[in-house]
């Protein structure tokens, strides 16, 4: 394993990695199938359509000198005051990460999460031939904004920035559209322009300004588009509404752990998938499942199939078992912790399956390279080559 | 069918006689029975505490029991009833007992039908108690006779801790070797709350397992993610995992491992094959400086040490799974109810077929015969 601290760094306001870089030993091509880049902080005030401006995301400092986030002229209240500048915290401790007037969203953006030169001398050390990049900020105000018309500013914005980011580095940094479900033809018109523009696919959260399930026959010009377009649609985590899944108990939101429901987050959009048959009207749509674990597909399959196999099943309007479309039309990205998959990859389909690092975000570790090695080590050839890259080569058609 | 060894259900039903509540409630509470009644359509309902159940639609009880039938007799009848529509093997001990001799099943561990349905509706705690205790002196005396075949376990409320701490003790001393609760509780307190620590120090006192079996559950409790998926059946069924999947984990969230360190924690009918990503992530997580549990080990350590899994028969993942988790599951018929097929010893067969032998022996009956020590 070879390891280097990172001292020539160009962004000027960057700090280095709190973590050493590793590189990947590995013969067959790595791509990271999910990072991100921490947006600038005036990206909405320079991207926004000039009668939207006044509405734009800002980062804004409160009376203690402690940044926060405001979208449309409001605070943001999931983002806590001082929270952004632990946005880029990956590796840190508990104490680099608290809230402190001191430290700072920009200055405290590890080396290569908000510079796209610097993002692919990262990749170049770590030995990643490609990262499909998925937004930060980008990922927090949809869960309070319910203006369905300021969402899609929002997303275009982002959109038309993340290809310029990507622009010059377009065959290593792979810039992926957000798209909000709130109102379907203007994501379907926003997919097909930022696809134009150079995305490569398109992400939605996982619950939607309507209440819709992602598989409503509402959203099928999204699919219709993704399908044209050859591009696939990914879910992605995002900050979510209050009460969307934390009712059970009270103090739910605190509890240790219990951030290991991920799975069932995403577990859920995916279903509506089946329950309103996608796949069979869309049946070269390419679906992904991101940051959510990877390991518990096979378990869905099975569960899904279970259900379809009994009575229930003729309730559905499906022409296969879930299954069968899960192994066709859907892909997912695994955390390299987890050594469970390597057990399930040759069930589920060696090209069914995706790794990603989360670089730079606080809630998952630094040694991201190492734990794949790990993650890989039982994996038989083609699962590894799967996994490691060709998977997401495939899937995106990079 | 499955050579000499030993098969067990870790997790089978029956379906309560009608008149069960008013036979084995105390006194007291006979007139808040649980009862079956019929509506001016001549449909059955269920009625609790003298009104009738929301969750249960009238007319449907038929349902119960209807493992294996198709959509068309899942429609609400007047004509099909609970009792008529019960199939062979579901009411009746000594019909069990041949059931599972057709099936080439040595042991069944039993849990309820109407049990599983009541608690998301009944919020006095004292009632809550005394429904408990009927089912319990109920099940025991069903499974009295049964030469040891059929497993009597407790349903415990979660409302009135000293007095489920109370009914663990009668229950287990009554002849039940295990005690289960629903995955949710009216109080809205997670399970791995301190206030539940008498009882987490009972179960190991007297060395029996600590179910958690899924339940018919409040409105309030149902996902607000999406609307308009009232009718999705599919959808909720799938999904139905995941209330014993957060209740189970708060176990960790709370530290009760290490406060009771000989606790052994089942999770049932919730699948199994979600469990090696529970490892990894909860592992994960428990790196992360912030906010992290208060266990002295990794979280995998209490599963592999302390908790066990009752899978579907059809789990095609878990062959490969088990290398990776160890030997922690069972298997599970589901039988009578209409959520599961009625194919599964073919099932069992066939996941039996894809895993090492002794694995296989273990998930087939020894590791629930020597947890529940049966």
């Amino acid at each position: 394993m070879v390891t280097g601290q990172l001292n020539d760094r160009s962004g000027p306001q960057a700090e280095a990695c709190a973590t050493e870089i590793r590189t990947m030993p590995s013969k067959d091509i790595v791509v990271d199938a999910d990072g991100h880049i921490l947006e600038p902080p005036d990206l909405w005030e320079k991207y926004l359509e000039a009668k939207y401006q006044p509405h734009s995301i800002k980062v804004v400092k409160n009376e203690k000198g402690l940044e926060c986030l405001q979208y449309d002229g409001k605070l943001s209240q999931m983002a806590q005051p001082g929270f952004l500048a632990a946005l880029g915290g990956m590796g840190k401790e508990q104490d680099q990460l608290r809230p402190d007037a001191e430290r700072t969203y920009v200055g405290s953006a590890p080396f290569g999460s908000m510079d796209a030169r610097e993002r692919v001398e990262l990749l170049d050390r770590e030995n990643l031939a490609k990262a499909v990049l998925y937004p930060t900020l980008g990922i927090l105000w949809e869960a309070e904004v319910e203006d369905v018309e300021l969402s899609q500013a929002y997303c275009r914005a982002y959109n038309r920035w993340i290809a310029d980011f990507c622009r010059p580095y377009s065959d290593r940094l792979i810039p992926i559209a957000h798209l909000s479900l709130g109102d379907p033809q203007a994501a379907a018109a926003e997919l097909e322009r930022a696809v134009k523009d150079g995305c490569r696919g398109a992400f939605v959260a996982p619950f939607t300004i309507t209440h819709k399930p992602h598989g409503h026959l509402d959203h099928d010009p999204v699919f219709a588009m993704a399908e044209k377009l050859d591009v696939p649609f990914a879910i992605h985590p995002t900050f979510e509404p209050k009460g969307l899944n934390r009712a059970r108990f009270h103090g739910m939101e605190r509890m240790p752990l219990l951030g290991v429901i991920a799975s069932q987050i995403l577990q859920q959009p995916l279903s509506t998938f089946f329950q309103f048959g996608v796949f069979d009207k869309f049946p070269k749509l390419r679906v992904v499942i991101l940051e959510s674990g990877s390991s518990w597909l096979g378990f869905w399959m099975d569960r899904m199939d279970e259900g379809y196999e009994t009575w229930i099943g003729g309730t559905l309007p499906l022409k296969k078992k879930p299954s069968e479309y899960v192994r066709k039309q859907v892909w997912i990205s695994g955390d390299p912790d987890e050594q469970a998959t390597a057990y399930v990859i040759d069930y589920v389909g060696r090209d069914r399956f995706f790794w990603a690092s989360d670089f730079p975000h606080p809630d998952h570790g630094g040694k991201y390279l190492d734990a794949l090695e790990r993650m890989v080590a039982p994996m038989g050839p083609e699962a590894r080559r799967g996994i490691v890259g060709k998977n997401v080569i495939d899937c995106y058609k990079l | 069918m499955l050579g000499n060894q030993l098969i067990i259900d870790a997790d089978g039903h029956i379906l309560e006689p009608v008149d069960m509540w008013d036979k084995y409630l105390e006194e007291k509470y006979r007139a808040r029975g649980i009862k079956i009644k019929r509506d001016d359509k001549g449909m059955e309902f269920l009625e609790y505490d003298g009104k009738p159940a929301q969750l249960m639609r009238s007319g449907v009880l038929h349902t119960l029991g209807a493992m294996g039938r198709s959509a068309q007799e899942m429609k609400p009848s007047a004509e099909r009833t609970y009792v008529n529509s019960a199939p062979f093997g579901s009411m009746n001990m000594k019909e069990r007992l041949k059931l599972l001799d057709q099936d080439g099943i040595d042991q069944a561990i039993l849990y309820p039908t109407i049990g599983l349905l009541w608690e998301a509706e009944v919020e006095d705690p004292e009632l809550s108690n005394a429904y408990c205790r009927a089912y319990n002196r109920w099940i025991a005396d069903f499974c009295r006779d049964s030469g040891g075949r059929l497993i009597p376990i407790a349903h415990l409320s979660m409302l009135d801790v000293p007095a489920a701490v109370a009914e663990l003790e009668r229950a287990v001393k009554d002849g039940c070797k295990s005690a289960f609760v629903a995955p949710f509780n009216h109080l809205r307190k997670a399970h791995g709350h301190p206030d539940f620590d008498p009882l987490f120090a009972k179960f190991q006192e007297l060395d029996v397992p600590y179910g958690i079996h899924p339940t018919f559950e409040p409105a309030s409790l149902a996902s607000r993610r999406f609307s308009g998926l009232g009718s999705s059946i599919w959808y909720h069924q799938v999904t139905a995992c995941y209330g014993a999947q957060v209740a189970f984990t708060t176990l960790f969230s709370f530290g009760v491992f290490d406060k009771f360190p000989k606790l052994k924690t089942v999770v049932l009918e919730s699948g199994g094959g979600w469990i090696g990503y529970w490892v990894d992530r909860m592992d994960a997580l428990y790196e992360v400086p912030i906010n992290r549990a208060p266990l002295k080990n990794p979280p995998s350590h209490y599963i592999r040490t302390q908790s066990w899994i009752s899978a579907d028969p059809d789990e095609r993942a878990l062959a490969g799974l088990i290398k990776f988790v160890g030997d922690r599951f069972f298997w599970a018929s589901d039988f009578p109810h209409q959520d599961h097929g009625r194919e599964y010893m073919n099932e069992l067969k066939g996941l039996l077929a894809e895993m090492p032998a002794a694995s296989g022996a273990k998930l087939a009956g020894e590791t629930v015969a020597s947890l529940y020590q049966i």
